[in-house]
């Protein structure tokens, strides 16, 4: 046998002696075992503290990244599917509490954020459900039509940014596919006994996805309302009351969200908790007004346009290209304000002087930009 | 998703292969551009001008007074990749700028960082301090590769096949025969495949080099440092003799044999070898021999690896692979290099 060569505190050593067709693998916990295959050798010792010296398996890791395997992807309402995702070689999987997502990396420059839709008590699956958006942009359809059982992705998180937390009464206001993060927090509240209801809303009955197991496991606690049958959800009755004792938890689309955030400002603060399926590096949009310093004038830049398009329309000439934020090219100077920078090309120190911005992408921290066109 | 270890310092040239001209090399499916600045440095920065795309090393493009003008609208730029001058206008856009890659050059290496720059420690990067040293004389080459950088990784992790693909230059029986030992240092990082042959044939690359004949002592010490650099110590000494106590060695001639695997693509690699001896240093026949030898033997690697790419490459998915006990060291860079590709 050769003399070890490295005497580091984590060295695995495997010793082979010709002929006796046998491998030695030394762990540095100093575990012994035999082996004819290198292959279920490495699995063996790699494992520490797994199966060494009867160490019971690793509790599940924190957050982190794992390439899971798509084990089923089954289609569960007009134009959703939910997958099950599992580690390659069963292992358990990171713990998890209602209202909480994981960032699918379904390519190198599309990650996307969907929440955990199962049973967090289950370590050896996470189950997300994904809408189609044809007018999304590119992530659901990536997993529609290219994703399919058998293939690996890489999972991130999980992450909550979307808590659970302790009340008396719960209302849980659900639109189309913003049902998952809420699935797991009815187990929970039901669990424990609590005083809770659901008001779920969708396009149709068959596009709304868990609709049938939720009416048949919480027969007394779920309204459905299809939006063909009965129209748009009824707010204003809904949240009508201002109650102390109720929390809100509100996911769906941001027309819904704006709705219900508008109709509880006069509920008592920190009551409503929403969770938004916009993607974090865009955040939310909200309008604001820029000051053109060279030409004059004020302008409102509304929630869904950009800068760019409001200074074009009000006839100022700006080059532009990418319109993505990623090529430079319409750099520019800002004189006063904070702006919100969502482009990909400026450095931190650079966004943190605020003296420019790439005003195809970017938007405003402050009321109004005063801006060098 | 790529088999590329991201974040990770690769070799991307030797010293000497960079001067004050403008010089290009694809590192891991990135286009750099390198040149050494009149202050000695050198630079290494994306060969692709920010304006049009057209690769700063192409002609007509230039170095004028260490700053590279694009050879197709004359946008400039400094050794610090930012850009001085564009054409007919005085405001600068502010990102008209070259990423700009973390680079070292030591051990006669020029090596550059490929991933998020705040992650680049350059203590990290594994030594060779032999390949600079004048008690050492080094030859060296460059082969591209037209095969994946983990085929090479297997290569040159399993030396029995020495036997076989090199039989007649570096290759005898015994070198497929004898012991080994495995060793994975998790937190350095490195792999270790050490066969001690005590009694063995002396094969031509080493009767030549060293003089000595009939039976030897070989030890070939395998140092893995993925991704890049791979490192083989080698001992020739008469049968029966053993370095000192001290770790003097007076009787044996030691050839340190590196090689640093870069992939170029996904599908190519760039193979850089390097002799270096602590024997007849100043008998250019020696290097003239060593150098022609390992060239033949890297080459002899390199017809069979891209066989084995254009093979695999149509291969269907699944097919199978089997590993017995000689690929251990192998599956444990494996294990380390998917490990890597996975985080980055």
């Amino acid at each position: 046998m050769n003399r070890p060569l490295v005497s580091g505190k984590r060295v695995y050593r495997v010793h082979w002696v010709l002929g006796a067709d046998r491998l030695l693998a030394i762990c540095h916990c100093s575990a012994e075992r035999e082996f004819e295959d290198p292959i279920e050798l490495w699995e063996w010792l790699l494992a520490h503290p797994v199966g060494h010296d009867g160490t019971p398996a690793d509790p599940a890791p924190s957050p982190l990244e794992l390439n899971l395997v798509v084990q089923r992807k089954e289609t569960i309402a007009d134009g959703v599917v939910r997958l099950t995702l599992r580690h390659p070689d069963g292992r358990p999987l990171p713990a998890w509490e209602p209202g909480s997502h994981v960032d699918l990396v379904l390519a190198d420059d599309l990650v996307r954020q969907y929440s955990l839709c199962g049973d967090p008590s289950d370590s050896s699956a996470l189950h997300v459900a994904v809408l189609r958006e044809p007018a999304g942009r590119g992530g659901s359809r990536h997993v529609h039509d290219t994703l399919t059982a058998g293939q690996q992705v890489r999972v991130r998180g999980p992450r909550n940014h979307f808590r659970l937390v302790e009340a008396k009464r719960y209302l849980f206001i659900a639109g189309g596919i913003g049902i998952t993060p809420i699935l797991p927090m009815l187990d929970a509240v039901s669990a424990s006994g609590r005083d809770w209801r659901l008001v779920y809303g969708g396009r149709t009955r068959s596009a709304m996805a868990f609709r049938s197991e939720l009416e048949r496991r919480f027969p007394g606690n779920v309204e459905i309302h299809p939006q063909d049958e009965d129209g748009l959800l009824d707010l204003p009755t809904l949240l009508a009351e201002p109650s102390d004792n109720t929390v809100i938890y509100c996911c769906g689309p941001e027309s819904l969200l704006a709705a219900v955030e508008q109709r509880c400002e006069g509920w008592p603060a920190g009551v409503l908790h929403v969770e938004r399926f916009t993607p974090k590096a865009d955040g939310p949009r909200e309008a604001f007004e820029i000051e053109l310093a060279q030409t004059g004038g004020v302008l409102t830049v509304p929630a869904d346009r950009s800068i760019l398009d409001v200074v074009e329309q009000a006839g100022v000439a700006v080059l532009s290209s990418c319109h993505e934020g990623t090529c430079g090219t319409c750099e520019t100077g800002v004189l006063a304000g904070a702006p919100d920078h969502r482009d990909a090309v400026l450095t931190e120190e650079e966004r943190q002087a605020g003296d420019a911005m790439m005003i195809c992408v970017s938007r405003s921290c402050s009321p109004r930009l005063v801006l060098d066109l | 998703m790529t088999a590329i270890a991201r974040d990770q310092w690769y070799v991307a040239a030797y010293s000497s292969e960079i001067g004050p001209e403008l010089f290009a090399r694809t590192i891991c499916g990135e286009p750099v551009l390198f040149w050494r600045t009149r202050g000695g440095q050198v630079t290494a920065m994306a060969d692709r001008c920010v304006h049009r795309r057209f690769p700063l090393s192409q002609a007509p493009s230039r170095l004028v007074d260490d700053q590279v003008v694009c050879g197709y609208h004359g946008f400039t730029y400094g050794s610090d990749g930012k850009c001085v001058a564009v054409p007919g206008q005085t405001r600068i856009p502010r990102t008209a700028r070259l990423l700009s890659y973390p680079l070292v050059e030591q051990d006669s290496l020029v090596w550059v960082f490929i991933g998020d720059p705040k992650l680049a420690d350059a203590s990290r990067i594994p030594r060779a301090a032999y390949l600079d040293s004048p008690d050492y004389t080094t030859v060296r080459g460059m082969e591209p590769l037209r095969a994946r950088y983990a085929l090479l990784v297997d290569n040159l992790l399993d030396l029995s096949h020495e036997t076989y693909l090199h039989g007649g230059y570096i290759g005898t029986p015994e070198v497929a025969s004898t012991p080994i030992t495995t060793e994975v240092d998790d937190e350095a990082g490195i792999v270790y495949v050490s066969r001690h042959m005590d009694n063995a044939e002396c094969p031509p690359f080493y009767s030549k080099s060293t003089g000595l004949h009939g039976r030897i002592t070989r030890w070939q010490d395998i140092e893995y440092t993925p991704p890049c650099l791979y490192k083989l110590h080698s001992r020739i000494a008469p049968v029966g003799s053993v370095p000192n106590p001290d770790g003097s060695d007076p009787d044996a001639f030691h050839v340190e044999v590196v090689y640093a695997i870069t992939p170029e693509t996904e599908h190519s690699t760039h193979d850089f070898w390097l002799v270096a001896r602590d024997f007849a240093l100043d008998d250019d026949e020696v290097s003239a021999f060593l150098a022609a030898s390992n060239r033949t033997v890297v080459l002899q690697d390199v017809e069979a690896l891209t066989v084995l790419e254009r093979f695999i490459a149509t291969e269907a998915p699944g097919a199978q692979e089997l590993s017995i006990n000689i690929d251990t060291g192998g599956l444990a860079a494996r294990r380390m290099l998917q490990r890597m590709s996975a985080v980055s």
